[in-house]
């Protein structure tokens, strides 16, 4: 890094006089234009990727949280888009942002809700093509969840509390303290989170880990004895969201 | 004929494509599509079915200290081949460093060592790319000192030793002249007329503190009277080239907008009728 590059990087991070050999000192505070610029841009990308933690926080405590983040966080590369990435586990370690302890969760919904939306444009295997495998072939069978479709556990619920947040209704804002597994899907131009069923929430798990569909059903079975493999699978395939994965196209 | 132009904002994506309006063309920052898939890319092949495009990247980071960011280099380069654009466009800037980017284009020093150097890597970068870029002027803040080339010396170098051609944003051109104290029309008149392949037009604003000494670059607001004057001495210089109306900040609807458009494309019917 030349001696100019050095130099105005510490200039940007608050020590202007570093540009002293290059910049007549009553310009120096000009500096600044280029430090606010840069903070504008990242506090404004962290806004629109974080929409229920803007919310939960309000506009101008969201905008002084982000600009702290993004102090100490320039982006790893130059698309906002994907800016934000380590957002949810800096809110966690701030202190001041304790009594907030569900804020961390709903950033990494935010976040997992913008990572569907850009997803890869893998296509879902049809309800056709899972009914003409033979039930062996049908049982041995892989099926991974496709890119825009994820999921997200959290040991408190949190669904409500963030459809609440973004709808501005402000009804649901208490966690109950249960595991809730969410599936975040792309449909259409927009995105879909639903609640999962224990059954479903575990079925979907072993195939986004690999299992087979046998396997799958298992756990799904262990998990409620009383599931209906057969609806709980048609189900599945309603939601679109499986592609199959042949032995010549391993995981 | 490739007229006058607009910045591609999401909110326009439908009336964008469905406009049909002779000579319209759009430009979009590639890092804003670089995404895997989904509803932005779709959008924009839309758009590229009805209208001819142009990437302008942000940050590549020219002028930069990193090595040049080989993964960026192969996004962009995916995108020109997926959307064909018509012009492939970069910045005299940097906005690289210690293994980060920031969202701003920051100056470069022009000095004989930096000419060689960011020569390079336009070379590497035009490479990579399988493209000549169009390389822009940026804006200026800072009367930087040690300087061994003027701007529009330094770029005319950039295009003779890399085949680069330029891309002249005249809101920059008049707001570094006001910042720091150049002649717009002199530097206008410095650069190597045939390189000139896209000419940008934009907004500006007074810094909060400094107030008309200080203008910034804020894409924010309509074009100034006085930078479409610079647009009237731009062409009578080049001739018609293409125009683009930039709009980042408190975005209009887009009938505003392509009002703007529309008053840079009756300036360019001017020059092909003169």
């Amino acid at each position: 890094m030349s001696a100019f590059h050095q130099a105005f990087a510490e200039a940007l991070t608050g020590d202007p006089e570093a540009l002293a050999a290059w910049v007549q000192t009553p310009d120096l505070a000009i500096v600044a234009v280029y430090r606010n610029t840069i903070a504008s841009a990242l506090v404004e990308a962290l806004e629109a990727a974080f929409p229920a933690v803007v919310a939960a926080l309000g506009s101008d405590n969201f905008r002084q949280v982000a600009a702290a983040f993004a102090r100490d966080h320039y982006p790893a590369d130059p698309m906002l888009h994907d800016y934000g990435d380590g957002f949810a586990d800096w809110l966690a370690a701030q202190d001041a942002l304790a009594d907030m302890d569900w804020l961390p969760d709903l950033a990494r919904l935010d976040h997992l809700r913008l990572s569907v939306l850009n997803a890869a444009d893998g296509v879902a295997t049809s309800a056709e093509v899972f009914a003409d495998l033979s039930p062996e072939a049908l049982s041995h069978a892989r099926a991974r969840l496709i890119p825009a479709a994820r999921l997200i556990q959290f040991d408190t619920t949190l669904l409500s509390v963030w459809d609440a947040l973004l709808t501005g209704e402000g009804e649901g804002l208490e966690r109950r303290p249960e595991s809730e597994t969410l599936l975040v899907r792309r449909v259409g131009e927009g995105v879909e989170v639903r609640r999962l069923d224990a059954d479903m929430a575990a079925f979907l798990s072993v195939c986004a880990d690999g299992g087979t569909l046998s396997g799958a059903a298992e756990v799904a079975l262990t998990c409620d004895p009383t599931t209906d493999l057969t609806a709980l699978f048609s189900h599945v395939l309603g939601l679109t969201c499986l592609q199959l994965s042949t032995e010549s196209d391993p995981l | 004929m490739i007229g006058a132009g607009l910045g591609l904002k999401p909110q326009h994506y439908t009336e964008a494509t469905g406009d049909r309006r002779p000579g319209l063309w759009f430009e979009v920052h590639p890092e804003n599509v670089m995404v895997e898939g989904g509803p932005r890319l779709a959008a924009l092949e839309r758009v590229r079915a009805a209208h001819p495009l142009s990437l302008h990247g942000v940050g590549l980071s020219l002028g930069g200290p990193d090595p040049l960011d080989q993964p960026h280099l192969k996004r962009f380069r995916a995108l020109i081949d997926r959307f064909a654009p018509f012009v492939v466009s970069e910045h005299l800037a940097w906005s690289r460093f210690e293994g980060h980017s920031v969202p701003d284009l920051l100056p470069v020093l022009r000095t004989s060592v930096e000419l060689q150097r960011i020569c390079e890597r336009i070379d590497a970068a035009q490479t990579a790319l399988g493209r000549a870029l169009l390389i822009e002027n940026p804006s200026h803040y800072l009367n930087l000192r040690g300087h061994d080339y003027e701007e529009a010396e330094f770029l005319s170098e950039l295009v003779k030793r890399t085949g680069c051609g330029l891309l002249v944003d005249l809101n920059n051109v008049f707001v570094s002249a006001r910042n720091i104290g150049s002649d717009p029309l002199a530097w206008l008149q410095a650069l190597p007329a045939q390189a000139v392949g896209e000419i940008h037009l934009a907004g500006h604003s007074q810094d909060p503190v400094r107030g008309a000494a200080l203008l910034i670059d804020s894409h924010d607001r309509p074009v100034d009277e006085r930078v479409w004057a610079l647009l009237d001495a731009a062409l009578d210089l080049w001739g018609p080239r293409p125009v683009l109306i930039e709009r980042d900040g408190e975005v209009p609807a887009y009938v505003e907008l392509i009002a703007e458009r529309e008053r840079a494309q009756a300036r360019l019917h001017l020059e092909v009728a003169a």
